[in-house]
């Protein structure tokens, strides 16, 4: 043996121990040290999807880590939320969701989903409540709207993509407010909700503008009310329901959670992260076509207003009588 | 003469070294997946949006649509070969195109679907280049009633999807649609029939249904007992389609594509359906119905154009209108809203390079495909002399991997098990599973347009007969229920008088 290959040996053997000993050095690291695993309880495709891809690449960049997306939809999106649930609290692992959050506690209780079990990260958008109709339409104005719900009581009819879900609560919500009866129409997706309106087959559906917004302005569909406490800036022409004296403001949003007991520092860490990224060319260009307001809300104001739609959705969920199980 | 313009504009989009190798390799991972048993095109597409995101736009969906047609290329060679559905439109194909094989005919019954799908394609791409626009407003105007009328039309060719005894059709066609009301109910959002088990709230799932009846199922039947495969070691006659082959095969593809491209604009899995239509209605149509089930060309010519029509008709409401038939187009529709374009009625004027891009990237593909896969009969051939002992353990594993790959869910593996071994049990007992398939897909979908039918309509049964669409529908429903009665009247009546005669 000549001291090349000796040397060589040494180098080989220093080399294998560096690597088996590396991930110890992680500890000491600031967080995060690898990927962190977004998880998406919903199909590829989907609008939680496309905003998730968005705005990963711009918190990766800050964070000096990538976000891996991973879709796991199934089981009305518990499965997905469970996954996080049962993650460990290490940061790596977190979730992208809304609403089903507080919905899925009363409409499937044994699915074991509950935002209790999650820890409040940030809120960075939202897709406001708004009813559209077929823009030929004879209801082409909120008023024209209630008017005829009011004179027919039961004959008014809105689809909304979800029984249960957001966009049949803010439905549901409005009829309590204006004093109507309308008639509800569950379907499969909001695809399904535009095919029925263009169809003339409803009056109009309950959605959010990122689903259907490309028929807004193909000029298909019309938004004639929309829940937001003032007018959108990306809608200024869409009046809300406030100034037709109907207070509702509802809306679906994206927001990431991650699991209960995840350290307060991390928390702080990708919550900054994500407020930065919300702020990137490239997040506004997306919610600027697809209609998604922009609007951050750190890990404590997020977990209140957690708590109140809980009590308020909850309230409805029961006054409704609506039972999944 | 605005076409022509449109179609060489998009030439000249698609004929780009890069956009032509995408398109080429779009289609050929797109036949990979196809024919990989478990693994279908929805879930390739899900795992291989990520990749497309740096890429430009136009590029992105040509990619993507590629996988998509391309797997309908593909799905039929495992049916064809060893009797196990590549993906649930080749699900038919089974029927008759392993009969084929099993008489050494593997090679025609696989150019033949190789043909066909070219043809259906091809002219589904005219037909969406011509008139997208004005189909998809008659897409729009099928609501629930109108979909319930269809489905009911649909219904009445249950009896013809396969041979032998009717009760038996009838038990596993009950049997589908029990399962099939398994999961959330649309309506009400209520459970049903899931016990509590989180993994059941949206169903047992097509893809572990599938995979456990056809694949497992058969896997399991196969090497129960020692599997005779000295038949295909006999020569195999000629690997192309002879002159009867295609004269046997020109009507059914043209009905096949027909009926697949306007099933294919309709929201839903319309490249599924139509692919059990066409059997139907190439078996009804048929002189010799009895072939049928015994290695019918037609019954691999019809489906398999059937469904690569449908893939064509489903990129209508999607570039047209911005609404998407089902899972698969919605994925293409998010990869399109990554980059920025929102597919709606603007697409057209606003980015003509994306929907002419598009469309002659099809054209192309159909091409590249028919090319691709009718050399590669021989080398499909060849499969069916690997020892079953290597393939089966191999078919299983991919089985196991497509029903894994849908949710990302162990849960939907525990199905699909279940369901082989269900599959088992009936192929024992000579039941045959593809009427349980067809009701398990379709009855739910019934049961849910004719409850949001009663809801739109205030409770109004009369819906179905006021709206002129569904009204028809429902006639030739009934015409076709009438005329099948009058039939076994007919031919009871003749036995009885030759019963006569012969004494």
């Amino acid at each position: 043996m000549n001291s090349k290959t000796t040397g060589a040996r040494i180098g080989a053997l220093a080399f294998i121990l560096a690597i088996l000993l590396a991930p110890t050095a992680y500890s000491q690291e600031k967080f995060p040290t690898k990927p962190i695993i977004l998880v998406i309880p919903w199909a590829a495709g989907g609008g939680q999807d496309n905003s998730a891809r968005a705005i990963t690449p711009q918190v990766g960049a800050i964070l000096g880590q990538p976000l891996v997306i991973v879709n796991k939809p199934g089981a009305a999106s518990a499965t997905g939320h469970i996954s996080v649930q049962d993650a460990a609290p290490d940061g790596y692992t977190l979730v992208q969701t809304s609403t089903p959050i507080i919905t899925l506690q009363y409409l499937h209780p044994s699915s074991g989903v509950s935002f209790k079990k999650l820890e409040p990260i940030v809120l960075f958008s939202y897709s406001p409540a708004a009813i559209f109709v077929k823009s030929d339409s004879p209801y082409n104005t909120l008023k024209k709207l209630v008017d005829y719900a009011k004179a027919n009581p039961g004959k008014a009819r809105l689809a909304n993509s979800t029984n249960g879900g957001i966009w049949h609560i803010s439905g549901m919500a409005f009829a309590k407010e204006a004093g109507i009866k309308i008639t509800h129409v569950s379907t499969k997706g909001s695809a399904a909700d535009a095919n029925m309106v263009l169809g003339g087959h409803v009056e109009g559906m309950v959605g959010g503008p990122g689903d259907v917004y490309h028929l807004v302005k193909g000029g298909k569909l019309k938004m004639i009310a929309i829940a937001e406490p003032e007018r959108s800036k990306l809608l200024p022409d869409v009046p809300t329901f406030k100034e037709s004296g109907l207070n509702l403001v509802l809306f679906s949003y994206y927001s990431w959670l991650g699991p209960k007991g995840l350290a307060p520092e991390k928390v702080r860490t990708i919550y900054e992260a994500v407020k930065k990224a919300a702020e990137s060319k490239e997040y506004r260009d997306f919610c600027a076509n697809q209609a998604v307001t922009i609007s951050v809300m750190g890990p404590k104001e997020f977990a209140k207003f957690l708590e109140e739609t809980d009590r308020r959705y909850k309230t409805f969920i029961e006054e409704s009588g609506i039972k999944a199980e | 003469m605005d076409t022509i313009h449109n179609v060489l504009f998009g030439f000249s989009v698609i004929l780009t070294p890069v956009n032509f190798g995408l398109c080429f390799g779009g289609v050929f991972l797109g036949t990979l997946i196809g024919v990989l048993p478990g693994i279908g095109p929805a879930g390739c597409i899900a795992l291989m949006l990520p990749f497309t995101f740096s890429l430009p736009p136009v590029s992105a969906v040509i990619v993507l649509a590629g996988i998509f047609y391309g797997s309908m290329y593909g799905g039929s060679t495992t049916s064809i070969l060893v009797n196990i559905p590549g993906e649930a439109a080749s699900v038919i194909t089974c029927i008759d195109g392993y009969q084929m094989a099993k008489q050494g005919r593997a090679g025609r019954a696989l150019g033949i679907a190789a043909i066909g799908s070219f043809i259906a394609g091809t002219v589904g791409v005219v037909l969406l280049m011509l008139v997208a626009p004005p189909l998809a407003e008659l897409a729009v105007k099928f609501g629930p009633p109108e979909f319930f009328a269809l489905i009911f039309l649909g219904l009445t060719m249950l009896v013809y999807l396969s041979s032998g005894s009717k009760l038996k059709s009838f038990t596993m066609a009950a049997l589908g649609t029990i399962i099939g009301m398994i999961g959330n109910d649309v309506l009400t959002g209520i459970s049903r029939f899931t016990f509590g088990i989180k993994g059941l709230y949206d169903g047992p799932g097509l893809v572990p249904v599938l995979m456990g009846l056809f694949g497992v199922g058969e896997v399991l039947f196969n090497i129960e007992a020692p599997f005779k495969r000295s038949v295909f070691e006999t020569s195999i006659r000629g690997l192309l389609p002879d002159r009867r082959d295609w004269r046997d095969s020109m009507k059914p593809i043209a009905r096949g594509t027909l009926l697949g491209f306007f099933l294919g604009i309709l929201p839903g899995p319309g490249n599924i359906i139509s692919t059990f239509i066409s059997y139907a209605v190439e078996k009804k149509i048929s002189r010799h119905p009895e072939r049928f089930g015994q290695g019918a060309i037609e019954g691999v010519a019809g489906p398999e154009a059937a469904n690569n029509a449908a893939t064509a008709g489903a990129f209508i409401p999607l570039l047209t209108l911005g609404i998407p038939t089902g899972g698969t187009m919605a994925l293409i529709m998010g990869a399109l809203i990554i980059h920025g374009i929102t597919p709606g009625p603007l697409l057209i004027a606003n980015h003509p390079e994306v929907f002419w891009g598009v469309v002659t990237s099809m054209y192309l593909g159909n091409f590249i495909l028919l090319i691709l896969n009718l050399p590669l009969v021989g080398l499909w051939v060849k499969i069916l002399k690997v020892p079953y002992g290597i393939l089966f353990p191999l078919i299983f594993l991919f089985c196991i991997i497509g029903a894994y790959a849908g949710n990302l869910d162990l849960f939907d593996i525990n199905v699909m098990i279940v369901f082989g071994v269900i599959g088992y049990v009936l192929r024992k007992t000579g039941y045959d599973p593809t009427p349980l398939v067809f009701a398990y897909i379709l009855l739910p979908l019934w049961e849910e347009n004719f409850r949001q039918s009663m809801v739109i309509s205030y409770g109004d049964l009369g819906v179905f007969f006021k709206n002129p669409i569904s009204a028809a529908l429902l006639g030739a429903g009934f015409f076709f229920i009438l005329l099948n009665l009058f039939a076994l009247g007919k031919s009871k009546k003749l036995s009885g008088e030759m019963g006569e005669a012969k004494n």
